[in-house]
């Protein structure tokens, strides 16, 4: 525990000097506060890209997944968050162009002008907002388990709480360099911690192979698919591969930071070395998941989260157990800055009236906002019986990946109209609400595959049936 | 013989299309539903799917910088 608090104290001292030299580095301009004036070489994108991606879920979700239906959570988690990559051409590289010669800033901001349309710039807004902050809480609730296993005398809501405090901090501080300076710093830790505790877990179980073997006798399920609970059938299988693809270049955390690319090449790079990352991190929480059956640990149902800190707990020395702690820490609250800044900078920019320096204010009362409103779902909201994976695709994916189509249309698609691309999400919406209250089968796909589907063609159908917008302004848009 | 600016758009668009065909092919290869059911050790006691996991998501790294290098234009 001392060497938990010690590096606790020090990680967090870290962050507060990143966010006060980002302070001090920041101009008082909305484009340097919200977007660092778009200056991200292709070493502070791709780790940002990376540790904003992954979050409280990488650490505890994953490896609880694994523990209950094995070694098939890497297949689905790691190749489709690879593939996911391809989007940072698709997706990111127009996103950045647009945000360059128009000088957008968010999202909203780019589908509202692209269509012309205050509606579904503010449609756009409030899906990102409300399903963006559960995902927030939840990393909040990592947080307060992280803290809660390491100091028992801390309750899980004090530790979510004090955790959120601490991001709000240096978020305020630093801005879009805060967040994602911090995230270059966490994503290290994150990386060196996993490796850490994989080598020492699997030395502690008598080696690699041994660990695996340990596992198989256990459980061989588990090594095999469907797998544990006959969890991956083919139709969740490929409903996860496409998941990763479309929803998160809509999560508005790294929607926005295709902006903040210094040039297209730090983008490039992102996308080029994002599968190295992903293949290897991803693998050492499933690892511990899986081997956590062969060492003998029972972890009571509901709280599968925690086998991860409870497997490398018992299997390494205390100063790294400390320290794969702060790394699970690190994953999350680089995540967690980065949606709290990316929903201020929404809220203060596409609703608020333009004036410069107001706009940087109310970007932070909106922070302060937010971190309350976390706060508070973290006290009342959260089920711990469905884990962080099953609150996230019930609420944050499913509401998310439904705004896909009309990003998509908007960089490409020069007939689609803004009824169509309303029309798309709100029935896309509403379907995924049916979906999920079983009111129509899925068939066993996950409602938000089915939800994208039925997205996609309404506005294909309701575009062609509604007038195009005035060819004019397309040729002068798409020429631009 | 001097490429004219319709021939470089479609050897362009073609490229494209090589490309999508390579991702889509690549995307059907992780679904992988021949591999279902096997579970027997294969190296290091994982079994061949997951080491079959590992390769096909590393792959996609050469295949990004081809595919930069050919189609993304800065």
């Amino acid at each position: 525990m001392m060497f938990f608090i010690f590096f606790l104290l020090l990680y967090f001292l870290l962050l507060m000097i990143f966010g006060w030299y980002a302070h001090k580095k920041t101009k008082k301009t909305p484009e340097d506060y919200f977007l660092a004036s778009r200056s991200f070489g292709p070493f502070v994108l791709f780790f940002t890209l990376i540790a904003t991606n992954f979050s409280a879920f990488t650490f505890l979700g994953f490896a609880g997944k694994a523990y209950k239906s094995g070694f098939g959570q890497y297949g689905i988690m790691s190749f489709g968050t690879a593939m996911m990559a391809i989007m940072f051409y698709v997706v990111g590289r127009k996103v950045w162009l647009l945000g360059k010669k128009r000088g957008y800033i968010t999202p909203p901001e780019l589908i509202g002008d692209r269509f012309q349309s205050v509606f579904l710039k503010w449609l756009f807004l409030a899906v990102m907002v409300i399903f963006t902050i559960p995902y927030l809480a939840t990393q909040a609730i990592g947080a307060g388990y992280i803290i809660q296993s390491m100091v028992s005398d801390v309750s899980l809501e004090i530790g979510a709480v004090v955790t959120i405090l601490i991001i709000t901090v240096y978020v305020l501080l630093g801005g879009m360099r805060g967040s994602s300076w911090t995230d270059v710093l966490q994503g290290i830790i994150m990386i060196v911690a996993l490796f850490l505790a994989v080598v020492f877990v699997a030395m502690g179980l008598g080696g690699f192979e041994y660990a695996n073997h340990l596992a198989y006798n256990s459980n061989p399920s588990l090594f095999t698919r469907p797998g544990g609970e006959n969890f991956f059938t083919p139709q969740i299988w490929f409903s996860f591969m496409m998941l990763w693809i479309f929803c998160d270049p809509m999560f508005p955390q790294i929607f926005s930071r295709f902006y903040t690319a210094e040039n297209q090449r730090s983008l490039k790079y992102s996308m080029i070395f994002y599968p190295v990352v992903v293949s290897i991190l991803f693998f050492f929480p499933v690892l511990i998941g899986v081997w956590a059956n062969g060492a003998g640990i029972q972890i009571p149902s509901g709280s599968e989260d925690m086998v991860l800190p409870i497997m490398v707990e018992k299997f390494t020395p205390s100063w790294i157990f400390g320290f794969v702690m702060i790394g699970a820490l690190a994953a999350l609250m680089s995540t967690a800055d980065s949606q709290l800044f990316s929903l201020s900078t929404m809220l203060s920019h596409d609703i608020l009236p333009r004036r410069y320096k107001s706009e940087i204010i109310m970007g932070k009362i909106i922070i302060i906002a937010l971190s309350a409103f976390a706060i508070i779902f973290v006290l009342f909201g959260y089920n711990p019986h469905e884990g962080i994976m099953g609150t996230l695709v019930k609420t944050t994916f499913s509401g998310l990946v439904v705004l896909a189509p009309t990003a998509i249309a908007a960089l490409y698609w020069k007939r689609a109209t803004k009824y169509g691309c309303i029309a798309s999400v709100l029935i896309g919406e509403i379907s995924i609400f049916i979906l999920e209250m079983n009111i129509i089968p899925t068939f066993g796909f996950l409602s938000a595959i089915t939800g994208l589907l039925i997205s996609s063609i309404v506005l294909i159908v309701v575009s062609y049936l509604t007038p195009p917008q005035p060819k004019s302004f397309i040729d002068n848009y798409f020429n631009s | 013989m001097k490429k004219t600016k319709g021939s470089y758009s479609f050897a362009y668009r073609y490229n494209k299309l090589v490309w999508f065909t390579i991702f889509a092919l690549v995307f059907l290869l992780s679904l992988d539903f021949w591999n279902w059911g096997k579970s027997k050790p294969f190296f290091l006691g994982l079994p061949f799917w997951i080491i079959y996991f590992i390769i096909l998501t590393l792959s996609l790294t050469p295949l990004f910088y081809l595919f930069s290098r050919d189609i993304w234009r800065e």
